[in-house]
Parts: structure tokens; sequence; C-alpha cells
């Protein structure tokens, strides 16, 4: 882990979960989309993260910011369901994303499949990318976070940021040629 | 600290023309080495798919409403469970002895006069002065049927009673006033559903369920559709219209994008009796298949197409299990129909994706 100095909170001693839910759900939410991508339900994934802070929040001892705390914790629910949504593909199929939106009662089926197509593609290559490298990847690429943020969300140094996103670019490039190529990246 | 460029930066575009990866190429080439120089058609091709990448929907007002509900039902159960379970058997132990003790007093008080207690029991709740809690709503006391009866007494329309026996025997042996023992009658609160007849009970179902469907469908405000809904199906959970009743909490649920709450409700509903039983379960299978469930899905389409139902229904059944089919690699069966899609329906509304999925099937022309 990195030897950066922790970042010490303003969390208070006693807290109001309804505050800090109203803060930082909009966030979360965003965070879930673009971790997990277009399949994942953001707002199970808001309501577990929210479930599990409130659980952990006595724990939580300030030896980081909060929203560092909670991007970790919505880490792993987006871990958890993106691993149970691997699991449904297997039992049911491929490319569930492909008919996302089937439902909806747009004008246009097509334009819709074909906004989703990229969000699909990008997220398929993520998917085959580490996710120690994958995540930075999606805050830098994607969600256009600056390195040092990065670093604070992640607790690591900035300079093992840049080397991770780095080795990140060079795995999704991979994974773009050999989607191209016909292979599963 | 300076950040290092991105591969697609929304920002950098403007400046820099016609190629925004121009600036970028540069810099990834000196980073990445000989795998990704200057120029190379991965970098652009990487560059413009993260420039489509779709922006995240923010939760709507109503979702954020919901998940609060939540938290809050989460932070009332984790007061209770910190109280302990010792805490808890105190209490239990304490509130029974309160109740036996109360029991007991209330055994000893000698009864009133049944002139008395008559017309003050028919105003308010059986509660005598040391009594424990009894949950009835209002006490009557009524002759045994050996005797005629004295005085008329107010009781509500019709309600459903209980008739227990007042007290005890004991109680009873203790009567001095020579008029002969009564009972107490139990009686369901007036305001319950229990206390209508059918008919008056069919009557407020219809109307609760037609403010439901007022407010979905004519004001547009599925959040308070969804309230009145539950409302009904907490006064009626066994009512003559609970199907209609969930057809449009499906609707609400649907207008609101919660497809999964919508799905677990059309998978665990019979729609039995409604007209458009059909139309609900191709949009369980378009749920079903949009969460990846192409068999279901294609059982939903199937069960659907073979009931030979109305155009517009069997349009998204054949859509849907086409897509079904060729998501599963049955290219023929997908191919059959599409074709099938295209012939019956010239022009429907999937069409263009019909021709789109057609020219991509393999085998087909366009895609060898």
């Amino acid at each position: 882990m990195s030897a950066q100095p922790k970042i010490a909170t303003a969390m208070p001693a006693t807290y109001d979960m309804d505050a800090l839910y109203r803060e930082h759900a909009q966030t979360v939410a965003r965070w879930a989309a673009r971790l997990g991508g277009p399949n994942i339900d953001a707002e199970e994934v808001v309501q577990d993260v929210f479930l599990t802070a409130h659980r952990l929040l006595p724990t939580f001892r300030g030896e980081a910011k909060f929203t560092t705390w909670l991007f970790r914790i919505t880490q792993n629910q987006v871990r958890h369901k993106v691993r149970k949504l691997k699991w449904q593909r297997l039992l049911y199929g491929s490319s569930p994303e492909t008919l996302e939106g089937l439902a909806t009662k747009d004008p246009s089926p097509v334009q819709d499949l074909e906004r989703r197509e990229a969000g699909a593609t990008i997220y398929r290559i993520l998917d085959g990318m580490s996710e120690k490298y994958r995540t930075p990847f999606i805050l830098f690429e994607i969600e256009k976070l600056s390195g040092e943020e990065i670093a604070t969300m992640l607790d690591q140094k900035v300079a093992t940021i840049w080397v991770w996103l780095h080795r990140a670019r060079a795995q999704f490039l991979d994974g773009l040629k050999k989607l191209e190529e016909g292979s599963t990246p | 600290m300076n950040d290092k460029p991105r591969l697609y930066d929304p920002g950098r575009e403007a400046s820099a023309g016609a190629d925004p990866t121009a600036p970028l190429r540069q810099r990834l080439s000196e980073l990445s080495g000989p795998a990704l120089e200057a120029g190379d058609p991965m970098l652009r091709k990487a560059a413009t798919l993260l420039q489509k990448a779709p922006q995240p929907r923010p939760l709507s007002a109503a979702a954020l409403d919901r998940i609060g509900g939540q938290l809050a039902t989460a932070k009332t159960a984790g007061f209770l469970s910190r109280l302990g379970t010792p805490t808890v058997g105190v209490v239990a132990v304490v509130a029974t002895a309160v109740t036996w003790t109360a029991l007991v007093l209330s055994q000893r008080t000698p009864p009133a006069p049944l002139e008395e207690v008559a017309p003050k029991a028919v105003q308010e709740p059986l509660t005598p002065p040391q009594a424990a809690p009894v949950p009835v709503a209002k006490v009557v006391v009524e002759p045994l049927p050996i005797s005629p009866v004295p005085a008329p007494v107010e009781s509500p329309p019709k309600p459903q009673v209980t008739v227990v026996p007042h007290r005890n025997t004991a109680v009873a042996s203790r009567n001095t006033t020579g008029k002969p023992p009564a009972v107490a009658v139990l009686v369901k609160p007036e305001s319950g559903p229990a206390a209508v007849s059918a008919e008056s009970q069919l009557a407020a179902e219809s109307r609760l369920l037609g403010v439901a469907l007022h407010q979905l469908r004519q004001e547009h405000d599925a959040v308070a559709s969804l309230r009145s809904l539950d409302s009904y199906s907490t006064q009626f959970p066994q009512g003559a219209l609970t199907e209609e009743a969930q057809a449009a909490r499906v609707d609400a649920l649907l207008s609101l994008s919660r497809r999964t709450e919508a799905l677990k409700l059309l998978d665990t509903t019979q729609f039995v009796r409604l007209g458009r039983a059909g139309e609900l379960a191709v949009t369980r299978g378009e749920l079903r298949a949009a969460a990846g469930r192409y068999r279901d899905a294609q059982a939903d389409f199937a069960a659907v197409l073979r009931g030979a139902p109305a155009t517009q229904v069997a349009e998204r059944a054949l859509y849907g299990q086409a897509m079904c089919r060729a998501y599963q690699h049955d290219t023929t069966g997908a191919r059959a129909d599409l074709q099938d899609y295209l012939s019956r329906f010239p022009a429907g509304r999937f069409v263009p994706s019909v021709k789109k999925a057609l020219a991509s099937l393999p085998g087909s022309a366009s895609s060898k």
C-alpha cells in the first residue's frame, strides 16, 4: 500500500447518514455506472453501498477521505454484481446488453441499440482487463478525473497511478485489437 | 500536478482541430514504446470509442426517495439490534407481568350493573380501569338468546362479529341484578375492509384502483400511482381486482424505469383474467431478454405467438423471439422469424432493426 500520508477527514464524531446519503448518492450512482458498465443496476448498487456504509460507519476511523472509503465500498459492490452478471451470462447466454432497452417504448429500438453499442464494446474490453488497471483507466479516461484525484480515491501515490494508467492503456488497446480480430478480449 | 493527456479529451478537441487525438498520440507513443507509435490506428479507434462512452443517467428523485426509505428502515432495525437480546427479554418479562397483574385485578373488580355497562360500552372501547389493552374496537352487551332483548344497542352496519363469553362464568355467577348474564361481542373496526359488504368492497376497490390509474395515465404521476396501489394492496390483499392492480403496478414501475422490480412482479404474478395478458407476457419476455434470460423470454414470446394475439403484441413477440434466437446462436430460427416479421409487418416499427439483424446473421450475403 502507499506510503502517502493519509488524508485527515472532516468526518464528525456523530454523523448524519441521511445527509451523507443526500450528498453522495448521485456520485455513487455515477461510479457504479462507470465501473459496472451498461448492465449494472446503479440504483441497486447505491442502495447496497449506503446500507453497507450505514453498517460500517461506526468503524470508519477517518484515516482516509470519506469519499475514498465510499468509493472502496462501491468498488466491492460493483465487483460482486459484475461477478453475478457473469454467472448469469454463463447460465442464460451471452451479450445481455445487446437486448438492453428492448422493453422500452422508445420510438426507435435501432437508435437505442446503436447508442448502447459503443458502451457495450468499451465494457467488453474493460471486462478483459485486470481490475487493478481497469479502475484507474475508467476514472481517468471516462470519468475524466485527474491523476491526483484518482490517487486519493484509490489511496495510492500519484506516480503509481501513472504507471497503472500506462499499463491500462496498453491492455485496453490490446483488448480492442483482439475484439477487432474476432477473438474475445 | 499537471494531468497527462487522455486518449480522448473533449476539452482539447477544439484546440486540436480535426484530430482530437493528435497531441495525445505523441505522448502515448512516448509512454508506450514501439507498440503504440504515433499514428497507430488503434489509438485513433480507442479515442473514438471512448468519445462515445455513454453518460450515466442520474438517479431519479423517486429512486432516491426509495433508497432513503430503505436506509431509514435499516436504521430502525439497527437501533433494535443494538438494544440487544437481554434488553428485549427484560422488556418482555415486564410487559408480561404488567398484563398478568392487570388481568388479575380486573377479575377481582366486581362487575358494574348491566344497566350501566350496556350504554357506556356502546360508546367506547372496553377499557377496564386497570385492564391491559384489549384488541377490540367496540363492545356491546347482548342478552342470551333465552331472554327478551332488553334495549336496542347501536351497532355498526353488518359488522363481522365474534361472540365470546363475558370474562368468565364466575363473573356471571356473581351477577346480583337478576338479569341474565351478558356476553361481550368483539367487533372488528368499522373502518376495516371486512366491515363493508362484498358489493361495497368491490366499489371501494374499484374507486381506489381508479385513482391509481388516473394518476398513472392522466396525471402521469407514477410515484403517486404506486402509493395508491400500495394502499390498495394493504386494504385489499385478496381483492377482486388484484390482477388489475398488479398490471397497473407493472406499468407504473416501467414508466419509472424500475425494470428489475417490474420483472420481479411479472415473474411472480399470473395474469389469467386480463384482456391484456398477452401484452404483459410480451413485456415480461422483453424484460427477461434484457436481463439475459433468453430461454425464459423465448418461451414467453412463443406462448404469445401460439395464442394468435392482436397485431401489435404479435409484432413485438415475433421480433423478441427472433432476437432471442439470434443471441442463442439459433441462426436458422432467427432468420425464419425475421423473414416472417418482414412479410407480416412490412411497415412495422422494428423493420430497420430486422433488416440490420438479417444482414448481420452468419451466412447472410453481407456478413460474408
